[in-house]
């Protein structure tokens, strides 16, 4: 400390140019509270009461944003191969053209000599959700051979509803590059973005990506989603006997098969369903009709082959994925 | 056969189920050790001591309870009013007379863990002394459980041509007298 | 250090109380009665806590391995076997799992479980037999029996 001092005081005597030397170093550091630090601390939070939390900026207002490179490094991140104008025009919603133009013509600019050279993404899109629609149902259909249409069409239609696509696009990192009018990008926005992204997969690769592509991502969405989340089956008792009749099995006849605590109000039944002496399914409930449409829902369950602890679906990345491609396409 | 909705799931795993045990000529202590873990729910992989997951338990014949050796006599009951010279002391002979309830009562409560839950844990022992049961609990019943010990047959129980074929040590003479 | 002035130096004094106190408290703040807000209750009620949380950190993987066994002997007993029975056996057969999984077997895949404690048994009834003398494998066939003994 002393010899600090020591060099502090010559420092102070001679000249500027050791000054310079020991200007970082400052010698009256103090390690202890901050005293604006309370004063500080309760205006913030007071600030914080009267305003609400901060409004979120957009990733392209912040410091270290090339567009460019994020568009390419998008591309590469998912391991496909996009054309980079086509994969730029897919993030320009209808929307935000539409804001800058208007913003431009509040500006004064002149339309005539700068004009606007955007080309939204409206086809793109409609390529992208056209194709995926016609995958997924594919996909449904030679995975689940025993689904009628109406189940097929449901979880088609879980699958490309907004909260799914835009969960997908948004940890994929597609909301900060989305184009969009307002900010934050409303769930439409997203998901036709998202879409358009599908349609540029599309037009610059192949299918046979894209499918990849949906397959990877959007499919694996269904793990662990029971099926009657998705297809909301008002008599499923209805369309069993439907389903058995179609498939000429007898009729189910409905049998309690266990109970507990039938007297106190919480009972438990087990109500198993027969079909020619053989046991369908049995299903739990607290009242004898609740458990029998719960022995009818998972009697279907096992007709269409949806069962919690069927197969797991084949996501493995190898090139032997030709085959289901095939099978898929062939339906 | 787990294909069930997830509510239906749960109400059935967690649902309480009522275990029916019959303690003609069974040692009480055997009696409560069973009932002690199914009402803590010891008998199910979800068990957790803060989840109340027991189930409930129906004791019938407790009036027909078997101590072996001399305990009927030798087995005391003690307890303390709170008063001077409050302490009581029975045998377990006359509680038993006194409230054929009782004694499987005591050897259930000894065993329970001692904490909050135990006084609920009891309420879901159901005792009869006698095998009627009544219909509210006779509905609610799932699964009897099998008795952990034998039953040995009583000599009245024997017809006269068993007696006569059982195997003999000896056979006492014609002119034995008996004193 | 250089004192400038006077009021600066009576204000360099010591350090402030407010956040000594904070500092304490903001752990009391969930605490019974006057603990949460009384700086002398508080510290003597934080120092306690941190002690406590110090020892529940050793005594939760205690409790957790009670637990884990205590749930797998309820399901082993569903199978008709104990559980250490269950336990060496599967040990004797290289199962190498550890008693949270296998824990969870028995709660969320009763079935694998279920295999688990067949798996046991068979090797039981295999170390009955090799005990008894008759432990005769049929011919052209490696058991386990030859294997780890």
């Amino acid at each position: 400390m002393a010899a600090v001092h020591l060099i502090n005081r010559a420092v102070a005597t001679f000249g500027n140019n050791c000054q310079r030397v020991c200007r970082n170093v400052s010698f009256t550091q103090v390690r202890e509270k901050k005293r604006w630090m309370r004063a500080y601390t309760r205006i913030m939070a007071l600030k914080l009461k009267l305003e609400g939390p901060p409004k979120p900026t957009p990733r392209s207002h912040q410091p270290n944003w090339d567009y460019h490179a994020e568009v390419q490094a998008f591309g590469i991140r998912l391991n496909e191969d996009f054309l980079p104008d086509l994969l730029k025009s897919a993030f320009v919603n209808p929307c935000y053209v539409q804001a800058e133009q208007e913003r431009r013509r509040a500006l004064g600019v002149d339309s005539e000599a700068t004009a606007l050279t955007l080309k939204d993404n409206i086809q793109l899109s409609k390529s992208g959700a056209d194709f995926t629609k016609s995958f997924l149902s594919d996909w449904c259909r030679a995975s689940f051979p025993n689904m009628p249409a109406e189940g097929v069409e449901s979880i088609v239609g879980h699958l490309s509803n907004p909260p799914v696509v835009t969960n997908v696009a948004k940890n994929l990192g597609v909301e900060d590059l989305t184009m969009s009018g307002t900010f934050p990008a409303p769930d439409h926005v997203l998901q036709s973005t998202f879409m358009a992204v599908i349609g540029a997969l599309l037009e610059s690769s192949s299918s046979q990506r894209a499918g990849l592509f949906l397959r990877d991502f959007m499919v694996t969405q269904l793990i662990g989603k029971d099926l009657f989340d998705m297809w909301p089956v008002v008599n499923p008792m209805g369309l069993l006997v439907e389903e058995l009749t179609k498939r000429n099995i007898p009729l189910p006849e409905p049998r309690l098969i266990r109970s507990a605590g039938a007297s106190t109000v919480l009972p438990l039944y087990f109500v198993g369903l027969y079909s020619d002496k053989k046991l369908l399914a049995q299903g739990p409930g607290e009242t004898l009709a609740v458990a029998e449409e719960e022995a009818a829902r998972v009697a279907l369950r096992k007709l269409f082959g949806y069962t919690e602890n069927r197969r797991p679906d084949d996501f493995s990345p190898q090139q032997h994925q030709q085959p289901m491609i095939e099978s898929v396409s062939s339906n | 056969m787990s294909s069930f909705s997830r509510s239906a799931q749960q109400w059935a795993t967690f649902a309480r189920s009522w275990f029916l045990i019959d303690a003609r000529m069974q040692p009480p202590g055997k009696i409560a050790t069973m009932c002690s873990i199914r009402l803590q729910g010891k008998h199910k992989p979800i068990y957790h001591a803060l989840s109340d997951c027991g189930d409930h338990v129906v004791v019938i014949n407790s009036k027909h309870i078997a101590f072996s050796g001399n305990k009927w006599e030798q087995k005391v009951y003690s307890s303390h009013t709170g008063y001077p010279g409050g302490f009581k002391q029975v045998t377990a002979a006359q509680l038993h007379h006194k409230d054929p309830k009782a004694i499987v009562k005591l050897a259930v409560y000894g065993m329970l863990p001692r904490n909050l839950s135990r006084r609920t844990m009891m309420q879901r022992l159901h005792i009869f002394p006698e095998h009627e049961l009544p219909e509210d609990i006779k509905a609610n019943l799932t699964e009897e459980l099998p008795q952990p010990r034998d039953i040995p047959r009583k000599l009245s129980e024997y017809t006269q041509e068993e007696i006569d074929a059982f195997p003999r040590l000896f056979t006492l003479p014609e002119d034995y007298t008996m004193k | 250090m250089v004192f400038l002035t006077l009021p600066c130096w009576i204000r360099n004094r010591g350090t402030d109380r407010f956040w000594k106190v904070q500092e304490i408290v903001k752990h009391a703040r969930h605490f019974r009665g006057r603990k949460n807000r009384c700086y002398r209750l508080a510290m003597r009620a934080v120092r306690r806590a941190f002690v406590y949380a110090t020892k529940g950190r050793k005594l939760k993987k205690r409790n957790m391995r009670t637990l884990w066994i205590s749930r797998i002997a309820a399901a082993t007993r569903e199978h008709g076997m104990k559980y250490p029975v269950l336990m060496h056996n599967l040990a004797t057969s290289s199962v190498q799992l550890n008693r949270r999984v296998i824990c969870d077997l028995a709660i969320t895949e009763p079935r694998s479980f279920l295999s688990l404690a067949k798996l046991a048994r068979a090797r039981q009834q295999e170390g009955f037999r090799a005990a008894l003398g008759d432990g005769k494998e049929p011919p052209g066939v490696f058991s386990r029996v030859v294997m780890l003994q």
